[in-house]
């Protein structure tokens, strides 16, 4: 699930933190610069794990801060292809079912990859697997075990406000990293149907 | 901004949540040696993530982990030639039983004879002690005993 990712990367220290340690001062700057985002075909970014090299800082003359630059360690959550991991089932549809990991969520189950002899129930908007005589539902928020079968990356520009349009709600735009992935195998699927 | 080595290492969930729980240790420290909380101001983006992965991980099989008992079944699962991907993922979930077994290992029967698969969920359930399971284990550990004296 997690990789080690190796970065460098230039780090602002503002005075404000001279007080820290230089290596807390530097894990916190790249942690407030790199947590929680997706770095384009790496993966997303959780936290500094280490730091491997630390160069002299340089103060610009014009400025009250140091640059200082750091080759570090990230811990980068980007499961390989085949993983298997678990989450919880967040919004299900005709095309399929979403899950949600809590830290990360574009995790998408399309309806071609669901196990054989499901389908979707409209009007309870869960999908349903018959197996055996059993009517199994895959209710919202039940731990559910996947396979990734692949992560896709998409390089995306910030979404751009409508000018003039004050109080539109921006469209919501592609995600950079989401995973496509499959239930249709003995083992997949809600834990409670193979405990 | 430069990307070194995309993929150094692969890391476990028990390493990853360790780092978390000690950046939460020392964020809770460094809010309390502010005296004045307001300044205290730690970026949004860092305080979700942390509070998210801590939450999943926490209920993870990672949570009863140490490094030794990860140690431990690394050494054991020596003579079973398995891949570094699936030692990986059965250190982060825990196959508690064959057909989970059988999802973490590629051609799992073409490679194993099933006594080999059963002896390795046996070694699993061992090294990496689970509190829900303790009961069960009890139970498997008379199991064995008795077998034991039926061959003596």
């Amino acid at each position: 699930m997690f990789v080690l990712t190796v970065l460098r990367d230039t780090l602002k220290i503002v005075p404000e933190d001279f007080r820290k340690t230089r290596e807390q001062a530097l894990k916190d700057a790249i942690n407030e610069k790199y947590a929680n985002r997706v770095l384009h075909d790496v993966g997303l970014c959780i936290l500094v794990h280490d730091l491997v090299e630390i160069d002299e800082g340089f103060v610009q003359h014009s400025e009250g801060w140091i640059w200082i630059k750091v080759k570090f360690r990230m811990i980068v959550f980007r499961p390989f292809r085949d993983e298997v991991l678990v989450g919880r089932v967040r919004s299900a549809g005709a095309q399929g079912i979403d899950i949600s990991m809590g830290f990360f969520d574009d995790i998408t189950i399309p309806a071609s990859e669901m196990p054989l002899g499901s389908e979707y129930n409209g009007s309870e908007g869960v999908w349903v697997w018959r197996y055996e005589g059993n009517e199994l539902y895959m209710d919202l928020e039940e731990p559910i075990r996947f396979r990734v079968l692949e992560t896709k990356f998409l390089d995306v520009s910030p979404p751009r406000p409508k000018i003039g349009d004050v109080d539109s709600v921006p469209a919501s735009h592609a995600p950079p990293f989401s995973l496509t992935c499959t239930i249709a195998q003995d083992g997949l699927g809600l834990l409670s149907w193979w405990e | 901004m430069e990307v070194i080595d995309r993929q150094e290492a692969l890391i476990t969930n028990y390493e990853a949540l360790m780092v978390l729980r000690e950046a939460d240790v020392l964020n809770e420290a460094d809010k309390r040696k502010q005296k004045d909380t307001s300044r205290h101001m730690c970026p949004e983006n860092v305080t979700t993530l942390r509070f998210e992965a801590l939450a999943y991980l926490e209920n993870t099989a990672c949570t009863s982990q140490s490094g030794e008992q990860l140690a431990q079944l690394k050494e054991q699962l020596l003579e079973y030639e398995l891949t570094k991907g699936e030692i990986l993922q059965i250190l982060n979930l825990r196959p508690k039983s064959v057909v989970e077994l059988h999802l973490l290992v590629e051609d799992c029967t073409e490679r194993f004879l099933v006594e080999e698969i059963e002896q390795l969920v046996g070694i699993i359930l061992e090294v990496l002690p689970n509190d829900a399971d303790e009961a069960v284990q009890h139970q498997d550990e008379a199991e064995q005993s008795d077998a034991m004296d039926v061959d003596n």
